[in-house]
């Protein structure tokens, strides 16, 4: 079955979904009719294997599947190496650690990397809680900080009623993943925008859903929660105010804000 | 067993005629509830501007209400005669008194008196007007009136979001919030007097309440992630709502005063707007867990889930029934917005209207109208759907957009 997912969670769905479908269109063959019974047996036989197939296909992190070359159906080839060097290093020694100094394996750990608990977390698909916006801090849009923030904080964008990371931007993250583990301290807030279609109170979770997506992403990259916010505006606040498939694909997005 | 089916029919003809004595009007009212009943005003009284908008109001109730066509409204100084030019249906009169007015409604045709109450004239003409129409609603079909309800909206008047409240016929606007921060979603928690809402103070959007009479604001639900979607449920005095603190958006139940009860969903799908049942023991919600967004029940506890919605591939905004027999919603279909309501006790599902450019449903306390914002429209409106007649009407006008209503009943 190909995994067309990016995020765990979701492709662990599709398998589980597609082995539901199966079991349902194969319902009737746990009630022996006269004559079929050996037929029954055999496809029976074949769709225990395929669940057993299903089954094998445990859970993989972004880097395992981007490294398969399966991420939302792209193949290995076309993945650029600058985008790929994310995932052939590891991700904990990003700041190389000076001898003498203590580090921190468990606990809080260290407020700018995502401790082993919660890199697991994200890669097993569970959710990460989020924690409140402390009072008082405010946000800027990278473009209004510096130029080279601009250049890295680009916002990214979803498919229609999709909350899945793209292909296309894979490496944007990449390198906001990276930028925000040589910077412990920067904090960042991932506000989830939705087009003009569909109910406004859907669009708001929707939104709600991109910004987590977001946020588990550059988890697993290592970057920690606790510096990562969210916030939904649904339909409320789109780039392109304009009626047509130009503007909707350009209001599907995730929005990087920087803590002053 | 003849003997038991005579028993049988014998207590059925003795149910239908208690029906048929307690309220003969209500029969003929539904028996085809597509049709109305034709009506006539006579007021008897001191014409002058109070009983010239009275008369209008209250003309445009019984329009408003469905149940009722307006074939003539005039102020008489013959009643007697000119009540018999209405031979074959309804007429309302009003007789100025020493205090007020005296309201009777009497079917020509068989002669009989449905209604009579006497009123003091110790309000507005439009206020006394919905409290006359709703009486004789309640009396003649059992059913709560709608004239005496508001509706909350949201809108940019102003250039910015803001709440606002307006009578069930489109008048008397007045905004309720005065936000500097982005504030969407009103939905009534005591109506007229309290009222929710999501405010962006602080940065993410929370649940706040408002107390109309006094102003007081106050947040009640704050946790990290998204505070929204609330569903209160009068009966249980407790309200779903979807948070996102665990990391992923999930159904809660909390109190109307933001204790979380429990947790109702579970799923790594998008489980989102929740309507409680007027009982509190259910709730529909919108879920993309089989691939795209339609509509589900379940307990309160999150077991029994079924999907209801089946007419496209992109279904939300449940709506439950204040008499708890309906759920509306919203599908998307050939790229334009329709409603459908799904009756709970059969299963059977009727499209309202295709090409409504529906948004953000809510019913009406008479389990008969729905009120939707049209997002097809510029700007955006909100309207006012009867689910039997079909009939559409426009809430706010066109100078501003208005969106996300929410109906209230006192």
């Amino acid at each position: 079955m190909p995994r067309i997912m990016l995020s765990a969670p979701i492709g662990v769905l599709i398998d589980k979904m597609a082995v539901c479908y199966i079991m349902e269109k194969n319902a009737c063959f746990f009630q022996p009719k006269k004559g079929v019974v050996m037929k029954n047996l055999r496809i029976l036989f074949l769709f225990a294997a395929l669940i057993f197939l299903a089954g094998c296909q445990c859970p993989k992190t972004a880097r395992e599947k981007f490294l398969d070359g399966a991420i939302d159906g792209t193949k290995k080839e076309e993945v650029k190496p600058s985008a790929l060097s994310i995932f052939t290093q590891d991700i904990e020694p990003i700041n190389p650690v000076t001898p003498g100094t203590t580090v921190k394996t468990h606990g809080s750990g260290d407020a700018g990397k995502a401790t082993a608990y919660e890199t697991q977390q994200a890669t097993k698909g569970q959710p990460i809680p989020l924690q409140p916006i402390p009072e008082g801090k405010v946000f800027k849009s990278p473009s209004d900080i510096s130029p080279e923030l601009a250049e890295i904080f680009k916002r990214i964008y979803f498919n229609y009623d999709r909350y899945d990371i793209r292909t296309a931007d894979v490496q944007v993250l990449t390198k906001i993943g990276r930028y925000l583990l040589e910077k412990p301290n920067m904090e960042v807030l991932i506000e989830g925008h939705c087009d003009e279609r569909g109910t406004r109170e859907y669009n708001l979770v929707l939104g709600e859903q991109r910004a987590l997506s977001t946020r588990r992403f550059l988890v697993e990259l290592g970057v920690s929660p606790k510096r990562l916010y969210t916030v939904s505006y649904g339909k409320d606040m789109p780039a392109d105010t304009r009626s047509n498939e130009d503007a909707w694909a350009k209001n599907r997005r995730a929005d990087f804000k920087i803590a002053e | 067993m003849k003997k038991r089916w005579k028993l049988f029919f014998l207590a059925v003809l003795f149910f239908s005629s208690c029906l048929h004595a307690s309220s003969p009007i209500f029969l003929r009212i539904t028996k085809n509830l597509q049709e109305k009943a034709d009506i006539a005003l006579l007021l008897s009284v001191n014409k002058d501007g109070y009983w010239e908008q009275f008369m209008k109001i209250l003309s445009r109730d019984l329009d408003y209400s469905g149940y009722f066509s307006v074939t003539g409204s005039k102020f008489s100084e013959q009643l007697a005669s000119d009540r018999k030019k209405y031979a074959t249906q309804l007429v309302l009169t009003g007789r100025e008194t020493a205090d007020g007015v005296q309201i009777d409604v009497e079917d020509m045709l068989d002669e009989k008196v449905m209604f009579e109450k006497a009123y003091k004239k110790t309000e507005p003409a439009g206020s006394l007007a919905h409290k006359i129409c709703d009486d004789i609603v309640f009396h003649l079909t059992g059913k709560k009136g709608i004239a005496g309800s508001k509706v909350l909206f949201v809108s940019d008047a102003t250039g910015e979001y803001q709440v606002y409240q307006v009578d069930y016929d489109g008048e008397n606007m007045v905004r309720l919030t005065d936000a500097e921060y982005l504030v969407h979603y009103p939905k009534w928690l005591t109506p007229f007097r309290e009222f929710l809402f999501v405010s962006y103070q602080g940065g993410w959007p929370k649940l706040v309440k408002k107390n109309i009479s006094t102003g007081e604001e106050k947040i009640i639900l704050a946790q990290p992630g998204l505070n929204a979607c609330a569903s209160p449920c009068n009966q249980t005095r407790e309200m779903a709502v979807v948070l996102s603190r665990t990391g992923h958006p999930e159904i809660h139940i909390s109190d109307f005063s933001g204790n979380i009860i429990n947790r109702v969903t579970y799923s790594s799908a998008t489980d989102a707007s929740p309507s409680f049942s007027p009982c509190g023991k259910m709730i529909a919600f919108v879920s993309d867990r089989h691939g795209t967004a339609q509509v589900y029940t379940m307990t309160r506890e999150g077991s029994r889930i079924k999907r209801i919605s089946f007419v496209s591939g992109y279904s939300t905004s449940p709506a439950w029934s204040p008499d708890g027999n309906y759920i509306a919603y919203v599908f998307l279909k050939g790229g334009n917005y329709g409603i459908a309501v799904y009756e709970v006790s059969t299963g059977e599902t009727s499209i309202i209207g295709e090409l409504l450019g529906s948004e953000d449903l809510s019913w009406a306390p008479n389990s008969r109208h729905i009120v939707y914002s049209n997002i097809r429209m510029r700007p955006s409106t909100v309207m006012v759907i009867d689910i039997l007649t079909r009939e559409k009407r426009r809430l706010t006008n066109a100078a501003y957009n208005a969106f996300s209503p929410n109906w209230g009943s006192d």
